[in-house]
């Protein structure tokens, strides 16, 4: 049995922490205590639900390198096509739970049946259907949804938290313990390879799609019980929905060396929604806010990028070491023959 | 198997573009950008189910009188499935219905489509006039290229080299705005007299929409002005203002106030989600929405406001005076009209609001606008246009339709 490096996991730990606990720190000094309030981290915390959950479902597809443009546009017709049918059918709270489900899972069944046939690239494939996604509630139901407060309180404590709970042995169960999750990354790593030992990638990368849609359903319900209305959109404006989920990917994805995904998206959106929070209790302008956010995410994806390069530079260094000492010991010896 | 896929896709192309082709072909509310409203095809805009009966008041004014000349009027908005876009639609196909002119609807998109847009639907070389809220010097090039004259409404550009080239087209005949600025400072200002100095406001993305800026503008220098109330955060995101409540909530719980650029469902189920619905804070916003009047009644909303599209009427009036004689009201056209919107400060005056301003009845009937148009009131001026604007109050709606609406 491999005996456990408490010693790694510590370390590991204490890496993944790092970032968040060091923001609060920060932002409660900087906001003299306003951001360090129980309030303030069970509100940071349940804003950072819905773009948690988006972000396992990007992550399903992000493992086999694909980007799904298209996850804010899936959500937006799933609320308002689960919405109005779930107030048609009289079937309430779980009628919109179930028809979210059902609309999202259709919608990326489509989007992996295209991407196997078509063969275009997943972000071109992904902005295409983004559009049609944002477009098609609008031929059946032109006004949007509107839902009564009774049928938004998945939205609120503590049944969103229990959602999230849910759904995070979910993704941890699919993604670590299931054959599914194993090829997935296996896929991810080598496709070549993968395939040359007998895995199917379009079966698998179909079922990223689907699987995924899971994930993005139960955004979609808890999206549309949050904000109680939802309108048609175009023009790519369904992007917003996910980009809070997409910040804290990227930042997922450096954790993830430290950590399991699962957490990692975790701590990674949550950072990322206590970023923003903080700029907002220590007075910044919405603009610098924006700045700060942009050139923040951009350092963490510059340290993630270049992680490999000190260590290089580290071993290339110790390496031309031994060579002169190598050299030195040579040019001696011949020296003293002589 | 290559081959045989490349079959089913030429197939499956072929059938898009058949299908694309029959559906843009004809007049169906399907086609790409327009939606087009025919005079006889009155929809349930048109109000039938009301005891004062509207309908039958527009047929006796279009047949009381020669017969007036048939104009193809075009509408840009950017959707009208919200609430403003229904009510915009359904003031501009009531003249419409009254003056014997045919309603053209089209969602005019932004930035570069909308030009294309705009060319797709002029092209046909049969709209006598278009109003527009939105519109840049590109869009009057077009438009000047099809010899179809604009007016703008709700909205004018505010750079000054987007109004030099607007301005600078003989077709443009000017424009009617709301005032943005004073409902951004009313609405602080209402705050303010409600007891709050220590308040949030939760804007527009900057640069997006003149009116919102305008709107952020007015805040500012209320609180320029009043420098004991003070700001505790602000935020302009696109659309997200709901999500700001949480964070503001959490941030600052000494907060007694919060003005929004505009009002929605989605802000008002944040603010009951964060326990602010006891009264402890009030808000104040732009735009009237369906639990408006819920939050007027239990006394967290001190001020609100509305009635936007008695404005793209008065724009209509302009453009038909231009085209039924060739008169011109504005004669500065850099310059617009601007009126104030319909404010509401207590649930009484809400629902006098709904009473009468919702669209049972237009804000003004069809022998109001009359006295808007020189072909039939010879006396009317710009003078008379800037007169007629500072009475556009709920009370001067309320004296001129109150026997008109019943209970």
């Amino acid at each position: 049995m491999k005996k456990r490096n408490w010693k790694r996991i510590i370390i590991n730990t204490i890496i993944s922490l790092i970032i968040p606990v060091g923001m609060f720190l920060i932002f409660a000094v900087l906001s003299k205590g306003r951001t360090a309030t129980v309030k303030m981290f069970v509100t940071t915390f349940r804003q950072s639900i819905i773009p948690i959950i988006i972000c396992w479902g990007l992550m399903l597809n992000m493992s086999v390198g694909m980007m799904n443009f298209s996850a804010g546009a899936m959500m937006l017709c799933a609320g308002i096509l689960g919405g109005n049918l779930a107030q048609m059918t009289g079937t309430g709270i779980p009628g919109v739970l179930v028809f979210c489900l059902l609309v999202t899972l259709v919608e990326g069944a489509i989007t992996g049946f295209l991407y196997n046939k078509m063969r275009v690239p997943c972000m071109v494939l992904t902005i295409g259907m983004m559009m049609i996604w944002e477009s098609f509630p609008k031929l059946i139901f032109s006004s949007g949804v509107n839902l009564p407060s009774s049928m938004t309180l998945l939205a609120r404590s503590p049944y969103c938290f229990i959602l999230l709970g849910v759904m995070f042995v979910v993704f941890h169960m699919l993604y670590n313990k299931t054959a599914f999750g194993h090829n997935l990354r296996a896929i991810g790593n080598n496709q070549a390879i993968a395939n040359s030992v007998g895995l199917d990638s379009d079966k698998i990368k179909f079922a990223s799609f689907v699987f995924g849609a899971i994930f993005l359903g139960i955004a979609a319900t808890l999206y549309v019980s949050e904000r109680g209305e939802l309108r048609n959109v175009q023009f790519m404006a369904s992007m917003t929905i996910m980009m809070d989920g997409f910040m804290g990917m990227f930042l997922a994805l450096f954790l993830s060396k430290y950590c399991n995904m699962s957490v990692a998206v975790i701590i990674g959106s949550f950072s990322m929604k206590m970023l923003s929070n903080g700029f907002v209790a220590i007075g910044l302008s919405a603009r610098t806010r924006d700045i700060m956010q942009g050139l923040l995410l951009l350092v963490l994806l510059t340290i993630s990028a270049n992680a490999g390069v000190f260590e290089r530079i580290k071993t290339n260094k110790a390496f031309a070491k031994s060579a002169d000492d190598e050299y030195r010991k040579i040019q001696q010896t011949g020296k003293s023959i002589q | 198997m290559l081959k045989k896929m490349k079959k089913c896709m030429a197939f499956l192309l072929i059938l898009c573009m058949a299908v694309t082709a029959t559906a843009c072909g004809g007049n169906t509310d399907n086609s790409a950008a327009v939606n087009e409203n025919t005079a006889s095809s009155t929809d349930a805009n048109k109000n039938t189910d009301t005891d004062t009966n509207t309908g039958s008041e527009t047929d006796e004014n279009a047949a009381s009188g020669e017969e007036l000349p048939r104009f193809k009027i075009l509408f840009a908005y950017q959707q009208y499935e919200d609430k403003l876009g229904g009510e915009f639609k359904s003031a501009i196909q009531y003249l419409c219905d009254a003056y014997n002119c045919e309603a053209v609807f089209y969602e005019s998109g932004s930035g570069d489509t909308a030009v294309g847009n705009l060319e797709s639907v002029l092209t046909a070389g049969d709209i006598d006039g278009l109003i527009s809220v939105g519109f840049d010097t590109a869009r009057m090039e077009v438009a000047s290229k099809y010899n179809v004259p604009v007016v703008l409404a709700c909205g004018f550009p505010s750079v000054e080299a987007e109004v030099s080239g607007i301005t600078s087209y003989d077709l443009f005949l000017g424009g009617v705005t709301d005032s943005d600025y004073r409902a951004g400072y009313r609405a602080m200002e209402s705050l303010y007299e409600a007891g709050c100095r220590q308040v949030t406001y939760s804007g527009l993305s900057a640069g997006f929409a003149k009116s919102h800026d305008d709107r952020t503008k007015g805040v500012m220098d209320f609180l320029e002005a009043n420098p004991d109330m003070i700001l505790l955060a602000d935020s302009y995101t696109m659309g997200k203002a709901s999500e700001d409540i949480p964070t503001f909530n959490a941030s600052f719980p000494e907060i007694e106030g919060m003005a929004f650029t505009s009002m929605s469902d989605a802000l008002y189920n944040a603010i009951e989600s964060e326990d602010l619905a006891d009264g402890s804070v009030k808000i104040a916003g732009v735009d009237i929405s369906s639990k408006t009047g819920e939050f007027f009644e239990r006394g967290i909303q001190v001020w609100g406001c509305g009635g936007q599209y008695g404005t793209a009427m008065v724009s209509w009036a302009i453009l038909y005076n231009y085209l039924i004689d060739g008169t011109r009201i504005i004669s500065d056209t850099t310059t617009p009209i601007e009126r104030d919107y319909l404010e509401i400060t207590t649930y009484e005056e809400f629902e006098d609001f709904v009473k009468y301003v919702g669209v049972s009845l237009p804000v003004y009937d069809a022998e109001e606008i009359k006295e808007l148009i020189h072909y039939f009131n010879p006396d009317i001026t710009y003078e008379g246009y800037l007169s007629h604007a500072e009475n556009y109050t709920l009370q001067d709606i309320i004296e001129r339709h109150g026997d008109k609406i019943n209970d």
